[in-house]
C-alpha cells in the first residue's frame, strides 16, 4: 500500500480529535489535573500561612531549677499563637529534686494534664542532654520548633561562659541568607527551594499526563474499532498504515491541546508567583520532547491496542508498560539532584526513559547543546522504529483475524 | 475482447486457517449490472472469500482480479462493504459517523451530507440521525451500516449477509436499493445462507460447500439444467402401470406422479402419452435449496 493517501489521513486525525476532544474521559481528565495541582498550591500555602496546631501542654522537669524558667520563657518569645496564647504552655511542678519532679510529670502525663515534658539533664549546661518524653501527640514540627529554641539558650549560655553579651550570641546563631540562581540563556534566574523541586516535577507530571491519556485513548480505539469489525470498513476506504498514522495525529494533536490548556494554566500560576513551573524558553524543548516522546509511546500502545479484542484482554500488557514511565518519573526525581550523574546521562538515551530525563535535566542544569540534540535525534529515532513496528503488528493482527496471538508470533514479527 | 474482463473476478482462490482449508480452489466471477449471489451453509467459506477480496486476509494463492488486473487498495476505495460482523462508533451520533465514513470513501463533506440524509430518510432512520449509534436497536444499527456500505455511490456493492436479523419489510426495501444498483450498472456481489432469501434476488449464483464451489452459473441455467429432470405428471383416470420404464417415481398423489425422467425429454413424453391419457406434464422447477441439497448430496454418493 504505498499510496498514501493524505486525505484519508486528515480525516482519520480530525475524527478521532473532534470525537474525543467531546468525551467526558477527555474533559474530566484535563480538568482534574490542574485542579489537583492549584489545589495542592493552595493547600500548601493554607498549611504554610495557618501552620498552627493547638496548644501543647508539657512541663520541664529540672531538679537544678536553673533552666526550666529561661528555657520557658523563650518558648513563649519564639512560639506565641495568632490569638496571643502560648504554644506550650506548661504545668509547674513543685520544687522537688530532679526525681520528684519526674513522677510528678510522669503522672501529670498518665493523667492527661499534659501531653509531653522535658527533663533537663542535671548537667544540661555541659552535657547538652535533654529527654523528650510524650504520648505520641507532640509532632516532628513541634518537636524542632522545642529543640531550635532549647539550643539557641544552650550556645548563649555558653557563649556568655566565655563572656560573650547575648546579643553577639544571637548574632551569631542567625542563619545564614543563601540564594540559588541559573544561568540561563537570557541572564540570570532566581530560585527558591520550591522551584528547584517543583518545577521540573510538575513538568515531568504534565507531560506523562498528556502522553498518556492520549496513547491511552490511541489504544483504546484501535480496540474498539477491531472488536466491532469496523475496521474491516475503514480499511477497504484506506490502508493500515494511514489509518494508524491519522489516528496518532488526531491524538496527538489532541494531546498537544491538553498539554496547551496545562501550560496556560501553569502560566497563570507562575505570573501570579504561586508556582514557578517553567521558563518561557523551555517550552520548545518541553515540545519537543512531548511530542517525540508520544510518538514514541503512542506506537506502543497502538501495537499492543493491535493484539487485542477488548480492553480487558489488553490490561495484563498495559500494567507493565505504564511502569516504565512511572520508572521514569521516579528517576527523574532522583536526577533532579543530580543532574551530571551518571545515571542521568545514561538514562537519557534510554528512549522509553528519555522525554522524561531530558526534561527534568533542562530544567535544573545548564546542558550542552549537543547532548539535548543527541538526545532528541536516538529518541527521534526509535520512536520511528516503534512506529514502523506497530504498522507491521496492527496489518498482521488483523490479517491473524480471530486467533489468539502468541508472544512468539510477535518476536517473529518483529524480525520479519 | 474488454468486456470479457468487465467486473470482479476471484481466480483459484485457497485459503487454509489452522490445518482447515476454509476455501479450496475458488473461482468467481461477478459482472457489472448483476446480482452474484454467493451463497452456501454456515462456514462454507463465504465470509472469507469476502475478507481476501477486501484485502482483509491474505490468500495462500490465487488472485482478485478488477477490471481484468489485479485488484489494488485504490480500487477497493470505491467499493461498497458490508462485513459479516456488524458494528460502528457507538458514542458518536449516527449521522456523524456515516458522513465520516462516506467521506473516507472519497466524497466530499458536503455530498456525504448530502447522501447520507437521503439513505437515512429511505431507510427510515431520518429522525434518528443525532442519536448516539448506541441508542438505536440492532435492526436499525444493521440499516446504519447497510448506509455505509452504499452511501458513497461505489462501483462495486459486496454486501456479506445482507438480510441476517432484518424483519421482511426491511428485507423488502433492502432488496429494493440493491436492484436499483443493479439497474445503474453496479456489480454486486451478496453472500447468504438462507438460499431462498435472495433466490429471486440473484442474476447468477455462486454455491459453495466445504470450501469448494459447487454449482455455478446464471440462475436461469442452473434451474434449467436441474429441472429437466423433474417432472409432475397427471393422468386422467388411474395411473396406467409400466411408467416406471420412464420415470423414477418419488412420490404419487392420486392420479398424479412425481418423479425423475429417465431418458431424454421428448422421448419419455411419448413413452408416457402411449401408456394412458396424459392430462398435464409438467417440468417442475427445483428451488435452489432443493438443487443445493442434491449437488452436494450427489458429491458425496
Amino acid at each position: 500500500m504505498s499510496n498514501t493517501s493524505y486525505r484519508g489521513i486528515f480525516l482519520v486525525a480530525r475524527w478521532e480529535y473532534v470525537t474525543r476532544i467531546r468525551s467526558k474521559t477527555f474533559i474530566l481528565t484535563t480538568l482534574l489535573l490542574p485542579l489537583i495541582m492549584i489545589s495542592f498550591s493552595f493547600a500548601s500555602v493554607f498549611f504554610a500561612d495557618k501552620g498552627e496546631s493547638p496548644p501543647l501542654v508539657i512541663a520541664i522537669v529540672d531538679g537544678s531549677g536553673e533552666w526550666s524558667e529561661k528555657i520557658g520563657a523563650e518558648f513563649d518569645k519564639r512560639y506565641t499563637r495568632d490569638d496571643g496564647a502560648v504554644s506550650f504552655p506548661r504545668v509547674p511542678l513543685s520544687d522537688g529534686d530532679h526525681l520528684t519532679q519526674r513522677q510528678q510529670a510522669e503522672a501529670h502525663l498518665e493523667a492527661g494534664a499534659i501531653s509531653a515534658y522535658l527533663v533537663v539533664a542535671p548537667d544540661f549546661g555541659e552535657s547538652g542532654i535533654i529527654e523528650f518524653i510524650s504520648t505520641g501527640t507532640a509532632g516532628v514540627f513541634e518537636q524542632s520548633q522545642l529543640r531550635r529554641a532549647v539550643q539557641q539558650l544552650w550556645i548563649r549560655a555558653k557563649l556568655a561562659s566565655h563572656g560573650l553579651s547575648a546579643s553577639i550570641a544571637d548574632e551569631l546563631q542567625r542563619e545564614i541568607i543563601w540564594e540559588s540562581y541559573k544561568v540561563t540563556g537570557s541572564g540570570l534566574e532566581k530560585r527558591d527551594r520550591l522551584t528547584i523541586f517543583t518545577a521540573p516535577f510538575m513538568a515531568v507530571m504534565i507531560l506523562f499526563f498528556a502522553i498518556f491519556l492520549s496513547a491511552q485513548m490511541l489504544m483504546r480505539s484501535i480496540i474498539e474499532e477491531r472488536g466491532s469489525k469496523l475496521v474491516e470498513m475503514l480499511l477497504s476506504s484506506l490502508s493500515s498504515q494511514d489509518l494508524m498514522t491519522g489516528k496518532i495525529l488526531g491524538l496527538g494533536a489532541l494531546g498537544l491541546t491538553q498539554m496547551g490548556i496545562y501550560i496556560t494554566i501553569a502560566a497563570i500560576m507562575t505570573s501570579r508567583g504561586d508556582f514557578d513551573i517553567m521558563p518561557l524558553a523551555q517550552i520548545p524543548i518541553f515540545l519537543l520532547f512531548a511530542i517525540l516522546g508520544y510518538f514514541f509511546y503512542a506506537a506502543l500502545f497502538a501495537a499492543v491496542g493491535s493484539m487485542f479484542e477488548s480492553e480487558q484482554d489488553a490490561q495484563p500488557v498495559v500494567g507493565p508498560i505504564t511502569f516504565i514511565p512511572m520508572l521514569a518519573i521516579v528517576v527523574s526525581t532522583a536526577i533532579i539532584r543530580q543532574p551530571q550523574s551518571l545515571m542521568a546521562h545514561i538514562a537519557s538515551f534510554f528512549p522509553p526513559m528519555t522525554p522524561f530525563v531530558m526534561i527534568t535535566r533542562v530544567s535544573v542544569t545548564q546542558l550542552p547543546w549537543w547532548e539535548v540534540v543527541a538526545a532528541a535525534v536516538v529518541l527521534g529515532l526509535s520512536a520511528w522504529v516503534m512506529m514502523r513496528w506497530a504498522g507491521i503488528v496492527f496489518r498482521t493482527a488483523i490479517l491473524m483475524y480471530g486467533k489468539r496471538i502468541t508472544l512468539p508470533e510477535i518476536i517473529r514479527w518483529i524480525r520479519a | 475482447m474488454p468486456s470479457e474482463n468487465l467486473g470482479l473476478e476471484v481466480l483459484g482462490l485457497c485459503k487454509a486457517y489452522e490445518g482447515i482449508q476454509a476455501v479450496d480452489d475458488v473461482t468467481l466471477r461477478a459482472r457489472p449490472g448483476a446480482i452474484l449471489g454467493l451463497l452456501g451453509p454456515n462456514g462454507a467459506g463465504k465470509t472469507t472469500t469476502i475478507r481476501v477480496i477486501m484485502g482483509i486476509l491474505g490468500a495462500d494463492s490465487g488472485e482478485v482480479l478488477y477490471q481484468g488486473a489485479s485488484l489494488t487498495p485504490e480500487d477497493r476505495r470505491k467499493f461498497g462493504y458490508l462485513p459479516e460482523e456488524r458494528g460502528l462508533y457507538q458514542k458518536p451520533k449516527l449521522v456523524e459517523t456515516l458522513v465520516y465514513l462516506a467521506e473516507l470513501k472519497g466524497l466530499s463533506r458536503a455530498a456525504a451530507t448530502t447522501a447520507v440524509g437521503e439513505h437515512l430518510e429511505r431507510l427510515g432512520l431520518a429522525d434518528r440521525a443525532r442519536e448516539p449509534v448506541s441508542a438505536l436497536s440492532k435492526g436499525n444499527q444493521q440499516k446504519a451500516q447497510f448506509i455505509a456500505a452504499v452511501v458513497s455511490d461505489p462501483d462495486v456493492i459486496i454486501l456479506d449477509e445482507p438480510f441476517t436479523g432484518l424483519d421482511p419489510v426491511n428485507q423488502q426495501i433492502l432488496k429494493e436499493i440493491i436492484e436499483e444498483q443493479r439497474a445503474r450498472g453496479k456489480v454486486i456481489l451478496l453472500s447468504s445462507h438462507q438460499l431462498e432469501q435472495v433466490e429471486r434476488l440473484c442474476d447468477e449464483i455462486c454455491l459453495i460447500n466445504a470450501g469448494q464451489v459447487v454449482l455455478e452459473g446464471s440462475l436461469d441455467e442452473v434451474k434449467r439444467r436441474y429441472s429437466t429432470q423433474r417432472v409432475d405428471v397427471t393422468f386422467r383416470g388411474e395411473v396406467p402401470g409400466g411408467i416406471d420404464r420412464w420415470l423414477e417415481i418419488s412420490g404419487q398423489n392420486d392420479n398424479k406422479v412425481t418423479g425423475h425422467l429417465k431418458g431424454g425429454m421428448a422421448e419419455s413424453l411419448q413413452g408416457l402419452v402411449a401408456l394412458g391419457q396424459v392430462e398435464e406434464f409438467k417440468l417442475r422447477e427445483p428451488s435452489l435449496e432443493e438443487i443445493f441439497v442434491a449437488v452436494v448430496q450427489g458429491e458425496q454418493e
